[in-house]
């Protein structure tokens, strides 16, 4: 029977003396540790807690100097800026998950969680989520840029989940002996030129800090033999999910990526592309979702159209059988409904009207109408209140949609074939994540993880 | 909660529709005045939760025609000061300070809920924030839940604004378990309630000089702000459900079992108070102040406490519904049963939402914009705070600056339920306490009004048609 759902909150186990995280400080490392204890962790109660600045070059401790972007406060104008689709995660280069029982198992390590989210996020929410409970809990959180840049204009405070797929596809996490034995949560951060958005003379110099960390978390309290029970080392498993990154880089119009997933339950593959220059560089979105793109004396401006592609298993097609043209647009300028489609599949969000991604947005086409059906996209040429238009390209597809129970990889390799107007010099990143099941085994001996 | 009730007697849960028997009812007060309405529900099968009660106000100068609308955060709720619901003269429900109890449940609804659902009952427009129309970059009145007629213009459409007719007018509705929150766990079996069930509800009154409580007006209106209620168009619209006889039997021998049917609903109590503000601090000076409230919870099984907030001013477009943020980040905790709720008073304010949310068991769809000022102030800049406000004052809604939309929805909680959807925490013989550091600056320093809404376990027990309440 459970007695109490009692809160709790912990700091950072490597505490900076100010208190203050930040990469160019060189305190990137932020460690958390959840003790042992005969309970249960509710996981969509494990929030991080803490402030922002976007600090300019000027600024101190002591005395922050914020950006001004869009001018909103008074004197000149200073953009400075994060990707308003990731928010805050966007400044982690890497969330890893551990139980503390037998050493540390790493549970789920998700490097670059921001290249994950930038698709994510906008395939689960629509403007309405983004500029609602969104961006209440993540300031950052925008469905416009320009919004997101305003509400980085001072200090703000931010309390998010961490959207690790442990954390989650599972309600309970028990943290007894009969269980994890404790958890730890390390956050990466990634560098300022990779997080932040700066075209200023100062550029090279802005920097990003967090400040108050704080990790709170509920706990279910039993009655003691419930606890007896859970404090007692036993045998058992539990299934959970994680995802898992790759990077490599494609050049050629005709590539086939090669990738030794090593997993046996995996659901969903998603890959997103960024050309390489763009990584690492302050004057760009480290985050964006654009198309591919060629470079002319090395500035990538020229789309390369994705002309087909091809999913695979050891190089024999599926779980789509066929190859996915892309070359040519619908008639009538229609939009590339079945990429989107098979893109929606692998987050589950197929049927959800719920995203931004539509066949209508993702055409162009203005879908905002007042209260009494007026189009309103146009009251004035300049200014838009659709969502931010720029596209959310990737190429995802869910392995297993029938019965849910993952494709296995340990015995091949997932293969992607992309033909495209790739030049054969722009080297363009390509970010590949996949989600799979895990079996967590826990014994009097220890435990362990496997896939 | 009522695991050893009949599915049917429980309004989430998923029933099988096709043996129902639905009776529609428009039924008429036996007793109405500008003050008052009482109804007589009909006995007879189960009194469905979603069945709901049409009112009509009207503003009594007829040249304010057109300049009237409804407060944005809860429209047509806030016509309702309170309502009670009796089984002979067993009072089963009191609900008290509806207005500010239906922006509280609203705070969840989506947008696209609040601007296509919503306004559609309850009348109130321009309830979602979006990107703005005349300034990419900042925050206006969304467009889809209000008539935009230039970039810097928008108002409530016509056809939700009040008017001084009485019979060519809107008619707004609020549903049964909008008003009583217990109607959200149990259908009311009417039909096998020997006494007379009844429905009470005292009028909200705005009388010449005052605003937001009823209505606001883009305009002030020439001659009177007073409003009436259109009687004529005050009744309710029930729907009575009858299942197959196997379902109604099994009520019946329940019912009249030894036993009896004990029924578990959530009712609300309000304890109200204030905090008494300071003389207006110097620019760039702040003056911290500790508050300790007792919230009346002792002896009560308390599911959570819901706070609002706000200065005792009328608000352009909120009128008096609404829960004003701080300027500085307050900082609070709670204390009960010799317990410590937080481990370290929390003051972030997008942890208070999350910690709403567990209340609310909802996500909060307002921006963050509306919930605190946490995006305006740069307090290394000035201490006064306010320099980055984010709401566009360029575009108009009924002729007011959004801005005013700024900080409306700060609703801070205590979440004392155990697991989610679990039962309550019995509180002792010692009222909750609730502690506070305020942060007063030079531009926010008044006295400030606050509602504690507590959420407690309360249970009848129907026996021989008979209904008997715990406290």
């Amino acid at each position: 029977m459970i007695t109490e759902q009692r809160y709790n909150s912990i700091q950072p186990i490597n505490l900076p003396e100010n208190g203050q995280y930040s990469f160019k400080g060189g305190s990137s490392l932020i460690q958390f540790q959840i003790p042992a204890s005969p309970t249960l962790l509710l996981t969509k109660t494990l929030k991080l807690n803490g402030k922002l600045r976007l600090n300019r070059s000027t600024s101190t401790f002591s005395n922050p100097v914020f950006p001004n972007n869009n001018a909103v406060k008074t004197g000149a104008a200073y953009g400075l800026r994060l990707n308003e689709r990731v928010g805050v995660s966007g400044l982690f280069e890497n969330i890893t998950i551990s139980a503390l029982g037998s050493g540390g198992q790493t549970l789920e390590s998700l490097t670059k969680p921001g290249s994950l989210f930038s698709v994510t996020n906008p395939l689960q929410n629509n403007q309405a989520n983004f500029d609602g409970y969104m961006c209440g809990k993540d300031p950052v959180l925008a469905s416009r840029e320009k919004q997101s840049a305003t509400d980085c204009n001072t200090e703000v405070n931010f309390s998010i989940p961490l959207e690790v797929a442990i954390l989650q596809a599972v309600e309970t996490l028990p943290l007894g002996n009969n269980g994890l034995r404790g958890m730890e949560i390390n956050l990466q951060l990634t560098a300022d030129s990779n997080a932040l958005i700066c075209s200023e003379a100062d550029k090279n110099d802005v920097f990003y800090s967090l400040h108050n960390l704080t990790c709170c978390y509920d706990l279910l309290h039993f009655d003691p033999d419930t606890q007896a029970e859970l404090d007692r080392p036993k045998s058992g498993s539990f299934e959970f999910n994680s995802w898992n990154h790759q990077y490599n880089i494609l050049n050629s119009n005709s590539s086939t990526l090669t990738l030794n997933l090593g997993t046996k339950n995996t659901l969903s593959v998603i890959n997103s592309t960024i050309p390489a220059s763009h990584v690492n560089n302050v004057e760009k979105d480290g985050y964006s979702t654009d198309r591919f793109k060629n470079q002319v004396n090395g500035v990538f401006n020229t789309t390369a159209k994705l002309n087909k592609y091809i999913v695979g298993k050891s190089g024999r097609r599926m779980p789509v059988d066929f190859e996915v043209v892309t070359k040519t647009q619908a008639g009538q300028n229609r939009p590339e409904v079945e990429r989107i489609e098979l893109l929606k599949e692998s987050m589950n969000v197929e049927e959800s009207a719920r995203t931004l991604i539509s066949v209508n947005t993702e055409n162009g086409l203005k879908t905002k109408r007042d209260a009494d059906g007026k189009e309103v996209a146009s009251l004035k040429s300049t200014v838009s209140v659709e969502a931010q238009d720029k596209p959310i390209f990737a190429i995802g597809q869910n392995e297993d949609s029938l019965t849910q129970v993952g494709r296995d990889f340990s015995d091949g390799t997932f293969t992607l074939l992309v033909e495209s107007d790739l030049d054969g010099q722009s080297a363009n990143a390509i970010h590949t994540y996949s989600l799979s099941k895990h079996k967590l085994v826990y014994s009097p001996q220890g435990i362990s993880v496997t896939s | 909660m009522n695991k050893e009730l009949p599915s049917v007697l429980i309004p989430q849960q998923s029933v099988e529709m096709s043996n129902v028997d639905i009776h529609t009812e428009i039924l008429e007060a036996v007793n109405k005045s500008q003050h008052r309405l009482q109804f007589n529900i009909k006995k007879q099968g189960l009194l469905n939760s979603g069945s709901r009660l049409v009112l009509s106000v009207h503003n009594d100068d007829a040249a304010a025609d057109g300049t009237c609308f409804l407060p944005t955060t809860c429209g047509a709720a806030c016509l309702i000061s309170k309502a009670t619901l009796r089984a002979g003269t067993t009072i089963l429900s009191i609900a008290e300070n509806v207005g500010e109890r239906f922006m509280i449940d609203k705070a969840v609804h989506t947008a696209s809920m609040r601007s296509e659902i919503d306004q559609v009952l309850d009348g109130a427009s321009g309830s979602n924030l979006g990107p703005s129309t005349n300034t990419d970059g900042l925050l206006a009145v969304d467009v889809g839940c209000a008539n935009y007629t230039s970039a810097t213009a928008c108002a409530t459409p016509e056809r939700y604004k009040p008017v001084n007719s009485k019979t060519n007018c809107p008619l707004y509705s609020i549903s049964l378990d909008d008003i009583f929150v217990g109607l959200k766990n149990i259908v009311l079996p009417v039909g096998f309630m020997q006494e007379q069930v009844s429905v009470e509800i005292e009028l909200t009154q705005q009388v010449n000089g005052e605003t937001g409580k009823t209505m606001l007006f883009s305009t002030p209106p020439a001659t009177t702000t007073a409003t009436s209620y259109g009687l004529e168009n005050c009744v309710m619209h029930l729907d009575y459900l009858t299942y197959d006889a196997a379902t109604m039997n099994r009520i019946a021998d329940q019912v009249n079992s030894d036993k009896g049917m004990p029924m578990v609903y959530s009712e609300k109590l309000v304890t109200s108070s204030q905090l008494p503000g300071i003389a207006q601090p110097a620019s760039g000076v702040t003056s911290d102040v500790d508050f300790v409230r007792e919230v009346g919870s002792s002896g009560l099984k308390v599911n959570n406490v819901v706070v609002t907030e706000r200065y005792d001013t009328v608000n352009a477009l909120t009128g008096v519904y609404r829960s004003d943020a701080p300027i500085h980040d307050i900082s609070f905790n709670w204390r009960y049963n010799n317990t410590i709720h937080y481990p370290k008073a929390i003051k972030n304010p997008s942890l208070m939402r999350n910690e709403l949310e567990k209340v609310q068991m909802f996500p909060m769809s307002v921006h963050n914009a509306e919930y605190s000022f946490d995006l305006y102030s740069d307090f290394y800049d000035s201490k006064d705070g306010m320099q980055n406000n984010p709401i566009d004052s360029t575009v108009l809604f009924e002729g007011q600056n959004p801005q005013v939309l700024g900080g409306n929805y700060f609703i801070t909680s205590l979440n004392l339920t155990k697991g989610p959807g679990g039962e309550g925490t019995q509180i002792a013989n010692k009222n909750i306490i609730y502690e506070r550091k305020s942060v007063f600056s030079r531009n926010d320093y008044q006295t400030r009004l606050i509602k504690f809404f507590v959420d407690y376990e309360k249970t009848f027990v129907l026996r021989n048609g008979v209904v008997l309440t715990s406290i």
